[in-house]
């Protein structure tokens, strides 16, 4: 039969012939195909529940075309009526309906077949999750010593660093972060001054939110702002370049050509990330300051001089020296746990998805543990 | 007398008349007319470049001709509506060179899809189906894996355990063999040949590998990248031993002495 035929329209017919002690004979004719096989199974899933007879025979002699999902539905159809204990027999098959019907039915007489994949229980579940965690951690400090070795060998030979990488990735994680950083530091210091006024205005403190905006900034949300938004935009892009690479196996290339991928990415990363990173934090904190002085100026009746007075005095160089200190160990973080989840993609496309999700919340959740450790710290140290 | 003898004078379920292509500014296909017959196994044979695959993105609809005709059953893909574009795609299933299992889904989840997209069918039936269709290819029990925990040969079987799903009356197969080791590949010659036997299943198959030419190809056509044309159609037993073209000899000799 053409195929053509088949997409005709012609559907299958359904003949219940004999009944009481003898075998009830089901005639069937027409096309049993994927697109016909949804009424098919319901009519004979029917007339199975309401068979009057001992046994059913099913005639096949009227097929014109027979697909391997209609050949599956007479299959299925005669073993729900094996288990309901009618006896059903398929006869009249053409060789072709016989070779589809063989195709299909084999489920026990297939020598060789591979080994049963099973999913594995809760418990082994957990055992493989500890594993799973053992591995990351052992991996983890495993490229955390390679990373610093590799730094440490790169900075005793300046000239082995690939400065063209790390000035491209200072311009594209640095100069291209310029507006969005900037925005955002901007409008959080016009947030922060506006509520602190609605506060300190009560007590004619209006001056102080000056202060209130520039030690809040330059100590805390400046860096941890910029890093965040560092880890977002930089961060995550490290790990899907790197994570595509081996995915791609242009890191196993890099290795046969005797190159050490974490030497060749990870350091120009990680060095770029260390240098760009505190102007950024820099570049936000003047940002931020300057959103208060709008606010300031235009709602508080503060004169700019007053403001910038008041910002100066309320800082001290160790501020500004801490501040961007943390910046740099927030910049290293970001960029070697990312370089770390790039180079642990293993499959496909959602590897590298997923390594890009997992470097952007272990950047972000380190960010706030180590700020808190130099929030403790910081404090004994003055 | 072989089956495919007697189908070639048959109605062509593909017809592709004088058809050309462009990659960027690069004339790859000129001038391309060809039949493949119902149940035959047809091999889109030719070295690298030579636009074998353009040629099949034009037989499954995925790159449109600049000039010509490309009918499948009747339909031509070029002047179709969407609506008649919808139908005649579900009557092909294609298995792309790196198989395109998608890798969040199990091979069960990736095989249901076409079903789950184009039936009405319930869920269980579905599910009866796909391990059908996966103990055809021989992956039963895999229904839970997911693509990356498979060779690439159980990749491959995977995709055309997908593109099997809907019964298609035509399967492409692009690369079939490619980057697999003989063995694999063999069982891979073998699958397509059940499949073609079983279900009459029509095939058209870009290869380079001659030892698969050679196992499973009812008629084949050749590309010449030079002449952007088909220098060589027929049967490859055939056109192995009497080409007077140095061109096709030079394939059949070169790939056979490397395989030797």
């Amino acid at each position: 039969m053409q195929p053509a035929d088949v997409e005709a329209g012609k559907r299958y017919a359904l003949k219940p012939e004999g009944a009481g002690s003898g075998p009830l004979r089901v005639g069937i004719s027409g096309i049993l195909s994927v697109d016909t096989v949804k009424s098919f199974s319901s009519d004979v899933d029917r007339l199975i529940d309401n068979a009057p007879s001992p046994s059913l025979v099913f005639d096949l002699s009227g097929i014109d075309y027979l697909d391997s999902t209609g050949a599956l539905a007479l299959v299925l159809a005669r073993d729900k009526a094996t288990r309901r204990a009618i006896p059903c027999r398929l006869t009249g098959m053409s060789a072709e309906t016989g070779r589809m019907l063989g195709i299909v039915d084999r489920d026990a007489d297939r020598p060789g077949e591979p080994p049963r994949w099973t999913a594995p229980g809760a418990w082994a579940r957990m055992q493989d999750a500890a594993a799973r965690l053992a591995d990351r951690l052992d991996l983890l400090c495993l490229f955390v010593g390679d990373l610093a070795a590799s730094l440490a060998a790169s900075l005793a030979r300046p000239r082995t660093v690939r400065w063209d990488a790390v000035l491209s990735t200072m311009k594209r994680a640095g100069m291209e972060g310029l507006p969005i950083v900037g925005l955002i530091s901007l409008l959080l210091g016009m947030i922060m001054a506006f509520m602190a006024s609605l506060q300190l205005r009560m007590f004619g403190a209006n001056l102080y939110v000056a202060s209130l905006v520039s030690i809040s900034l330059v100590k805390e949300l400046g860096p941890i702002m910029t890093a965040i938004l560092f880890a977002g935009r930089s961060g995550s892009a490290f790990s899907a370049e790197i994570g595509t690479m081996l995915v791609n196996e242009e890191i196993a290339a890099l290795s046969t050509m005797g190159f050490e991928p974490i030497r060749f990415l990870a350091v120009p990363k990680v060095i770029a990330s260390i240098l760009v990173v505190p102007l950024l934090t820099l570049y936000a904190d003047l940002l931020g300051i300057l959103g208060g002085l709008f606010v300031g100026v235009a709602g508080m009746d503060l004169t700019v001089q007053s403001y910038l007075q008041q910002s100066r005095e309320s800082l001290e160089v160790f501020d500004v020296v801490t501040s961007l200190f943390k910046s740099m160990c927030f910049a290293a973080m970001i960029a070697g746990i990312s370089c770390h989840h790039g180079f642990q993609a293993k499959g496909g496309a959602e590897a590298v998805g997923t390594a890009t999700t997992a470097a952007v919340v272990s950047s972000i959740f380190l960010i706030i543990i180590t700020d808190s450790a130099f929030a403790i710290m910081l404090h004994y140290i003055r | 007398m072989k089956e495919n003898e007697m189908s070639v004078s048959g109605k062509p379920v593909i017809d592709i008349e004088g058809i050309s292509a462009y990659y960027r500014d690069h004339r790859v296909l000129e001038n391309i007319s060809l039949r493949v017959f119902q149940g035959e196994i047809f091999v889109v044979v030719g070295e690298s470049g030579c636009g074998k695959s353009t040629l099949l993105k034009c037989m499954t609809g995925l790159y449109r001709p600049d000039r010509g005709r490309v009918l499948i059953q009747d339909t031509d893909l070029i002047t179709a509506g969407e609506e008649a574009l919808r139908r005649v795609k579900r009557r092909f299933g294609v298995l792309f060179q790196s198989a395109a299992l998608i890798g969040s889904m199990t091979l069960s989840e990736n095989v249901a899809l076409p079903l789950a997209e184009h039936t009405d069918l319930d869920p269980d039936f579905i599910e009866e189906i796909v391990r059908m269709k996966l103990r055809l290819v021989n992956l039963s029990g895999y229904e839970d894996a997911y693509p990356s925990e498979l060779s690439g040969g159980m990749k491959k079987r995977a995709g055309i355990a997908r593109a099997m799903a809907l019964d298609p009356h035509i399967l492409f197969l692009d690369e079939l063999s490619a980057g697999l080791d003989p063995v694999t590949s063999a069982g891979l010659d073998e699958l397509v040949k059940g499949i073609n036997a079983g279900m009459g299943t029509t095939m058209v198959i870009v290869s380079h590998e001659l030892s698969s030419i050679m196992a499973i190809a009812d008629r084949i056509i050749m590309l010449d990248k030079q002449s952007r044309g088909i220098i060589a159609e027929g049967d490859p037993r055939e056109i192995r031993e009497n080409a007077s073209d140095p061109r096709v000899r030079r394939f059949f000799n070169r790939t056979l002495a490397k395989g030797s």
